[in-house]
């Protein structure tokens, strides 16, 4: 069974190949957020590094913001059962303020937008993201 | 059919920007403009609170952003703007908010609207200059035109905002409504409709408008229309989204033009 790291870093090496977002993601550097899933392992974090997206395992020390939430969350996100802008309804802060979440987050949105693209397109990539879903009684 | 002069007077359509997987885009910003023009509007040229207005007569353009702010302006009107941006080249947000000069105190128009291929969410209002408790007149007078609307589209509104500074500056016709719920074509049309029905009765209002004899009542609107223009510059959260995505000094010129 995929965990939520599994799906993410599948994710980044999709989007990190895709011409439009690479080409969005060009001037983004530096933006390090790390995830704690209430029902997932391990947390993971996700940084921008130049204009590509690393996923690693753990909660990276220098991330501005860190945040708490349940895997469905992010998977309603991707499978776009819920919009993104919402996710922060169902999201507690515990590493920064939301001022600083709105900042650093926002370098997400082609890794967002793109894993929704994958969802639909990607069969293997959706059928991680169906199955953690499930998993999660979504 | 419907000529829409959004293109020729304002110089961008909602299809100027391709927004990949968005099925069915309406021409929202057209339709708003379709109403916005007859209230005899002109550009709004030169310095306005500090901010030269003339720099968003370019479209606005970043790599993961790209869209228009436009500001105008007419006897009655201080400053009114339409806003259009395809984020990521998937998701649409439009906005339109109009303040009214000093000599008036009819309330400011909201618009906002997010979507993307999956769902989305909006909000509008008629933002009162003045208490409603104090000055039940002004509900009298300039909200409950809305009344009909509103109870036409209970089933699809709230929650409200999770902004509490927000809610404070709402007025009891303040509708926020998902675009999820239900997700038919024939719900998300339904949608649609209801800030043009908000914005064509704060159009009728305008066009019916009369300047504020009372001169004390005059500073207390122009003191809370300061405050509430400060408050959306500074608090909305898309302030963060503009100034990532343009940079701080064209970010705040967006800002500024859409508060």
């Amino acid at each position: 069974m995929p965990s939520m790291i599994d799906i993410m870093k599948q994710g980044a090496e999709l989007v990190n190949n895709d011409e439009e977002f690479k080409a969005q993601m060009v001037e983004l550097d530096g933006d390090i957020i790390f995830w704690r899933f209430e029902d997932d392992q391990p947390a993971v974090t996700s940084r921008l590094d130049k204009g590509v997206i690393v996923v690693e395992e753990g909660e990276h020390p220098g991330s501005q913001v860190g945040m708490k939430l349940k895997a469905k969350v992010l998977l309603d996100v991707i499978d776009n059962s819920l919009e993104a802008k919402m996710m922060y309804t169902y999201t507690e802060l515990v590493k920064g303020d939301m001022e600083l979440a709105r900042h650093h987050v926002f370098a997400l949105v082609p890794y967002i937008f793109g894993m929704q693209d994958y969802y639909d397109s990607h069969e293997e990539f959706q059928k991680m993201v169906i199955a953690r879903k499930k998993e999660c009684g979504g | 059919m419907t000529q829409f002069n959004l293109e020729k007077e304002a110089g961008f359509r909602c299809d100027t920007w391709p927004a990949k997987n968005v099925p069915n885009i309406r021409p929202f910003p057209e339709e708003c403009w379709e109403i916005l023009r007859t209230l005899n509007l002109k550009p709004l040229h030169g310095m306005y609170q500090g901010y030269n207005m003339d720099l968003l007569l370019e479209n606005l353009e970043s790599p993961m952003a790209k869209g228009a702010v436009r500001v105008f302006e007419s006897d009655k009107i201080e400053k009114v703007c339409i806003w259009w941006q395809v984020l990521s080249g998937r998701s649409l947000s439009g906005a339109v908010i109009g303040f009214p000069r000093d000599d008036y105190d009819f309330p400011v128009m909201l618009i906002d609207w997010d979507e993307g291929r999956g769902p989305g969410h909006g909000m509008v209002d008629h933002m009162p200059l003045c208490d409603l408790v104090l000055n039940e007149d002004y509900r009298l007078k300039y909200l409950d035109k809305l009344d009909n609307t509103f109870r036409e589209y209970y089933d699809i509104i709230g929650p409200p905002s999770l902004h509490v500074w927000f809610r404070t500056l709402t007025g009891p016709y303040y509708s926020f409504f998902r675009t999820q719920a239900g997700g038919t074509p024939e719900y998300r049309e339904r949608i649609l409709n209801l800030p043009l029905r908000y914005l064509k009765l704060w159009s009728e209002t305008v066009k019916e408008a009369k300047p504020i004899e009372d001169p004390k009542h005059r500073e207390y609107c122009i003191k809370r229309k300061r405050v509430l223009q400060d408050w959306l510059f500074e608090r909305d959260p898309v302030t963060s989204v503009m100034l990532r995505c343009y940079g701080k000094e064209l970010g705040s010129l967006v800002m500024k033009g859409l508060s």
